[in-house]
């Protein structure tokens, strides 16, 4: 099996001393700074997150879940800038607040994917035999069927499971959590063997047969030669997952399997208006523009950075 | 990639070929084609069937041997008279049973032009009360209907095994003649299958399909459409429309989109809020009609479960009840004039003065107050001894619902009482049974929103739904009784109810049977759901249609044949 | 090579048990009763419901459930009148011995329903799919032919917009403006616009034309391709930039090819790995359907299918669909394979 994705960084980035490491860096920031793409991408992200953190100072989250029937399916006006949804809510306060949760989707359910996936990938490229069978045939058989498939069926399994969480004071719906749970746990497959496959790479150079030789520890090994050489393809790997955990999350707000009520987030802001596209753009315009926006500027800092990060990268 | 390429290649191959063949048939221009929007696909024909889409499709080709009108009178396509006591078809024998005479019209005929006869509606009664015939949802026919006799060729005599005034069933209840079904062609089927119905093509696919009805099944074409033509066997009103159509559409956006566009002629059972699209199509007239369904708001009132201990006191779900503005919500989420029904049991069992607990705040405030829950540490949540309450909200992920469970919640913050909500899927987990985890039950809520249908032709009360023996329990898994509603009173006037032969009094008893479920205040309803129709105007006359559609839980179609093309 | 097949093929069967004990017992612990669509209907009497659960096996030790679902169950007795004495042996065959069971809904043989479903998802996804690969080829080495230019950002900025939104939005947007709005625009004068159907394979009144046909698959081809052209333009431009930048195109230039013939020959050829690879690893989920563009455009297809036995949850049809495109997977992996050692002479399988 052949992986296409994998760039071998070779031994000279490996033998590089701290120092060259530290110039490497720079050096990659300095390229990543050259692409326009991921300059326009970081700026917009940052534009993002300052609306969904900082709007939150101006509208509280009671106000965001606050109904009024009167005033329901307004359009914008100067009291509510994006207008209403169906029960009245103020749609800028939920794109605000739902924006939080969307990121926390992306970001937790990403974290969750990159921790199972390089531990598998480490794991298993490290000490091969029985272990690596396992957890590798393990990957394949995830890897077999669709995404959306799994994402499914595991979804209509685990949304009866009602629980409150409360998280730092803030209330959520629990379905929030599995949404998250799922999503990280079935998005770890691909990172686990382009880890692998780079640690078996790694394996076979010199300085880590000559630390195996001097007696180091293999925990040592993973940790301090091993795993630094595979954070280029987690990062790039890691700024792409948000982007798809917050389509994946519109996805199954779409199909009936998403965050439920009263936790907000884009994605079933703008499933909220599915059936009445015509009549109420506003609803769906404003996050669907979000969305759109947000999984936009990850892709193209993940663009950046894939170019920035790789080190046979020329130009 | 080649095999990929070569399959795609035969394809329009034989797609081009397809087209040749059609091109040179002439276009048949005398056909008038009638298109629903279906928004469910139905799962098979006949009685293995449960799916509402399934059984509204029957009035199309496969009547049943009686039906109601809207006015909830009995008709039939099938039998020459309507049996009652009155004319002397119903009549109890010496062990104080009802027996009932039913009469077969003269001159019917299945679709492939066989007489019908008693000997299908024999055959049908061995299919219902003989189960290792395969699995079919029988209803309470087995287990009310003792015997049925062929007195002639088109009389047959049908006994049950007690007094039994639903003769005819009801809405909820299967116990009439089963003579929907063609003996001559079912039988031989059987026989070769094992003798049983489950998996006979006949009806998993309608192959080879013999109804009787105004259409006959011409195809179906699995996950796109089922089409119907004329029977040119059947005695009744001829159908206007030639050919009639249901296409499956499951996005109830692109079902909205499609009667716009043309490519359908009927849009039906859509929810309120698309209401406002609809409306803005030119071409389509738009209407309702009233339905048995209500979406309520339903208590669990168990005085021993996970449930709040708040709930178990009455003066608590009058406060609730008063404290939420049915009436506003309703008028705001269903649309203008939808109606807040006001007890569980259809209006035609209701007792003169049926009290119904409107709008007021200031009686919820008082009566929860009076009860002895009051806001003693200034949280804003009332509590007693200690406990606050908190009260579990469930109800299932459909976008009015739960628009009415937040208007709720907000309704209940006002009088101090705070609401979790929850939305679970319907069957899978909130109505599922206590050994699957089922939410209510394992009385493990406190309020619910969910739809039940009311029954307006027979006052039968489901023991199993509303009774002490339908308490759900790890002994009685079956139990559906979800609101843990058990009065020995009401239990005592239930089999009464059920054997009162005498319309009068039998009226009398469900009045004091629905009196007593009003007292306990474990259901509020929040709108009746009716059903609503699309029609396009320049494909159909809409002149008087509406007065033909059926207003039960099934039978909407039940005169298709009287529908007529535009102009 | 024989050889080779063989054992990739022994090396799938363990994969594919995991795959079904996987599936089969996350969906029991799911506790996902399939009758539960029963639950709360008026017209349902509980003794139908104790009658169908046991008939269809479900009151059996789960274990055994895997076992009858594996070798069938025409050697199990049951009880399933409740009485407590054994009454009737089962119908099934297993897996094993060619039954891949009925569905409990549709009481239909799910192999059946598959081959009712599967030649419409054939035709959408892979006319979506050759659409995808034949697009984003021209336009990943067109852009890579022209890195940095206007025209190459012009490209990749649209193709990420595409790639960055939801494509249910996509769908409904699409056939708002192109079937709904067009078809008013021209039914109001303007006869010359034409527009798109909103839903299904055919007209219900309309001739079943090859013409028909296409004008329905517009509208979803449309959706289908366009989240996916981005990513794999992306991916073919950065596999021929890495390529034409490589030492022997650079030998080829030097010698004097003339730089199309460069491009075309021998960039083409050193590409077409791992384009070949993506392909592999994607074409395969082509069978399992597009569960959000089937289900809005209404296309009977295997996406819709499968949707359609979550709710209520038809496991016999769940447990197929999964392996049959697991079983897909593994083909299409050694066939790349194979491929491989076509086009790269340097590769050997033993």
């Amino acid at each position: 099996m052949i992986n296409m994705t994998v760039k071998k960084p070779g031994a000279e980035v490996a033998s590089i001393k701290k120092k060259q490491a530290t110039s490497l860096w720079l050096l990659s920031l300095r390229r990543f700074l050259k692409h326009r793409m991921a300059v326009a991408g970081t700026v917009l992200m940052i534009l993002i997150i300052l609306f969904v953190i900082g709007g939150a100072f101006f509208l509280t989250e009671d106000y965001s879940n606050k109904i009024s029937l009167v005033e329901k399916f307004k359009p914008p006006s100067a009291a509510h800038p994006f207008g209403t949804d169906g029960v009245g809510r103020d749609i800028l306060a939920r794109a605000i607040w739902g924006g939080q949760i969307s990121l926390l989707i992306g970001v937790i359910s990403v974290t969750i994917s990159i921790a199972v996936g390089t531990v598998v990938g480490l794991v298993s490229g490290f000490f091969g035999g029985w272990i690596d069978s396992l957890l590798m045939r393990f990957t394949e058989a995830l890897l077999s069927i669709p995404a959306l498939v799994l994402l499914l069926l595991f979804s209509r399994s685990l949304v009866g499971i009602t629980a409150t969480i409360n998280v730092l004071g803030r209330e959520f719906s629990s379905s929030t959590i599995f949404i998250v749970l799922i999503i990280g746990l079935l998005n770890w497959m691909r990172l686990a063997r382009i880890v692998r496959s780079l640690v078996l790479t790694l394996k076979e150079q010199e300085f880590v047969t000559a630390a195996t030789t001097l007696g180091a520890r293999q925990g040592r090994i993973v940790f301090q030669h091993v795993l630094p050489n595979c954070i280029a393809p987690i990062i790039v790997t890691a700024t792409l997952g948000i982007g798809n955990a917050i389509i994946t999350e519109a996805y199954l707000s779409f199909l009936g399997f998403g965050v439920l009520p009263p936790t907000a987030t884009w994605g079933n802001i703008l499933t909220g208006a599915q059936s009445q596209l015509d009549e109420v753009p506003w609803v769906w315009m404003f996050p669907g523009l979000l969305i759109i926006l947000t999984v936009l500027a990850i892709n193209f800092i993940g663009d950046g950075l894939r170019d920035a990060l790789d080190p046979r990268s020329t130009k | 990639m080649l095999g990929n390429g070569k399959r795609l290649l035969s394809m329009s191959l034989v797609l081009v070929f397809m087209l040749g063949l059609l091109v040179s048939a002439a276009h048949a221009q005398d056909e008038t084609v009638l298109v629903f929007g279906w928004e469910q696909e139905p799962d098979q024909l006949g009685d293995g069937s449960t799916s509402t889409f399934s059984q509204l499709l029957g009035d199309f080709f496969s009547r049943k041997a009686y039906g109601w009108n809207s006015k909830y009178e009995a008709l039939s396509d099938m039998m020459a008279e309507i049996p009652s006591v009155g004319n002397g078809m119903v009549t109890t024998n010496a062990d104080g049973n009802t027996v009932v005479t039913h009469k077969l019209k003269e001159g019917l005929k299945w679709s492939d032009g066989e007489p019908i006869t008693a000997d299908d509606c024999l055959f049908g009664h061995k299919l219902f009360t003989d189960t290792s015939t395969g699995t079919i949802f029988r209803s309470d026919y087995p287990s009310v209907v003792a015997s049925m006799e062929k007195v002639d060729d088109l009389t047959i005599v049908q006994t049950f095994n007690k007094a039994y005034p639903d003769f005819l069933g009801s809405d909820n209840i299967t116990v009439m003649p089963q003579c929907r079904y063609p003996a001559h062609v079912l039988q031989p089927l059987m026989d070769a299958n094992g003798g049983t119905v489950d998996g006979l093509p006949f009806f998993t696919s309608g192959e080879g399909y013999v109804g009787y009805g105004p259409y006959v099944l011409e195809s179906w074409t699995k996950g796109d459409n089922i089409t119907f033509v004329v029977n040119s066997n059947w005695v009744g009103q001829a159908p206007a429309f030639t050919k009639v159509v249901a296409k499956f559409i499951l996005e109830s956006a692109q079902m909205q989109n499609a009667l716009e566009t043309g490519e359908i002629d009927v849009a039906f059972n859509w929810q309120n809020d698309m209401l406002a699209g609809y409306q803005a199509i030119g071409e389509a007239e738009v209407f309702n009609t009233a339905g048995v369904y209500a979406d309520a708001l339903w208590f669990n009132i168990d005085e021993t479960g996970n449930n709040h201990p708040a709930l178990r006191d009455v003066l608590v779900r009058k406060a609730i009840i008063q404290a939420i503005d049915r009436a506003s919500i309703t008028t705001a989420i269903a649309g203008d004039g939808v109606p807040v029904p006001g007890a569980f049991d259809s209006s035609v069992w209701w007792p003169d003065g049926l009290e119904v607990l409107g709008y007021d705040v200031a009686a919820a405030n008082a009566l929860l107050d009076e009860s002895g829950w009051v806001d003693s540490n200034g949280d804003g949540t009332r509590d007693k001894d200690g406990m606050e309450l908190i009260l579990k909200f469930f109800t299932t992920p459909r976008q009015s619902r739960i628009d009415y469970q937040l208007a709720i919640q907000a309704a209940l913050q006002e009088v101090g009482i705070y609401t979790q909500i929850f939305q679970v899927p319907g069957p899978a987990v909130l109505f599922a049974s206590i050994t699957n985890r089922g939410i209510m039950a394992a009385s493990d809520y406190d309020l619910a929103i969910y739809a039940s249908s009311n029954d307006p032709i027979s006052p039968n009360v489901d023991p199993n739904s509303f009774g002490c023996v339908g308490l759900p329990s790890p002994e009685n898994p079956s139990g559906s009784n979800f609101s843990h509603y058990c009065d020995p009173a009401f239990d005592e006037l239930t089999p009464l109810i059920a054997a009162e032969v005498d319309p009068d009094k039998r009226h009398e008893l469900k009045h004091q049977s629905v009196q007593l479920m009003n007292d306990a205040q474990f259901w509020a309803g929040l709108y009746a759901r009716v059903t609503w129709y699309a029609v396009r105007t320049d494909r159909v006359n809409t002149e008087g249609l509406k007065d033909g559609l059926g207003t039960l839980a099934s039978n909407w179609f039940q005169s298709i044949e009287f529908w007529t093309p535009a102009g | 090579m024989g050889k080779y097949i063989l054992r990739r093929l022994l090396a799938a069967i363990p994969l594919l048990i995991i795959i079904a004990v996987f599936i089969f017992f996350g969906l029991k612990i799911s506790g996902a009763d399939p009758l539960a669509y029963l639950a709360n209907d008026p017209r349902i009497r509980p003794s139908d419901r104790i009658l169908l659960t046991a008939r269809l096996g479900l009151n059996d030790p789960v274990p055994l459930q895997f076992v009858h679902w594996l070798i069938g169950d025409d050697w199990y007795e049951r009880d399933v009148t409740g009485d407590g004495v054994k009454d009737e042996f089962g119908t099934r065959m297993g897996l094993l011995r060619g039954d891949f069971g009925e569905s409990i809904r549709y009481r239909q043989p799910v192999i059946e329903i598959i081959a009712q479903f599967m030649p419409n998802t054939l035709l959408l996804g892979l006319t979506a799919y050759i659409a995808t690969v034949l697009i984003s080829m021209a336009v990943g080495i067109f852009a890579a032919l022209r890195q940095y230019s206007v025209a190459d950002n012009v490209i990749t900025g649209v193709s990420f917009i595409t790639f960055s939104m939801p494509i249910f939005f996509i769908a409904l947007l699409s056939v708002q403006i192109f079937s709904v709005q067009f078809k008013a625009w021209h039914d109001a004068g303007a006869s010359w616009l034409p527009y798109l159907p909103v839903q299904g394979m055919y007209d219900v009144r309309g001739d079943r034309s090859l013409d028909e046909l296409i004008r329905h698959m517009i509208l979803p081809v449309f959706c289908l391709s366009a989240i996916n052209i981005a990513g794999y333009s992306r991916y073919i431009r950065a596999t021929m930039l890495e390529v034409i930048s490589s030492d022997y195109v650079r030998t080829a230039r030097s010698k004097g090819l003339a730089e199309r013939r460069i491009t075309y020959l021998h960039a083409l050829k050193n590409a077409s790995l791992p384009i070949v690879t993506l392909i592999g690893l994607d074409a395969p989920f082509v069978l399992a359907g597009a569960v959000v563009t089937e289900t809005i455009f209404s296309w009977p297809g295997m996406g819709r299918l499968f949707i359609q036995s979550l709710e209520p949850i038809d496991p016999p049809i769940v447990m197929v669909f999964v392996l049959m495109i697991a079983v897909a997977v593994v083909l299409t992996q050694i066939l790349i394979d194979i491929i491989y050692a076509w086009l790269d002479p340097r590769i050997h399988y033993t």
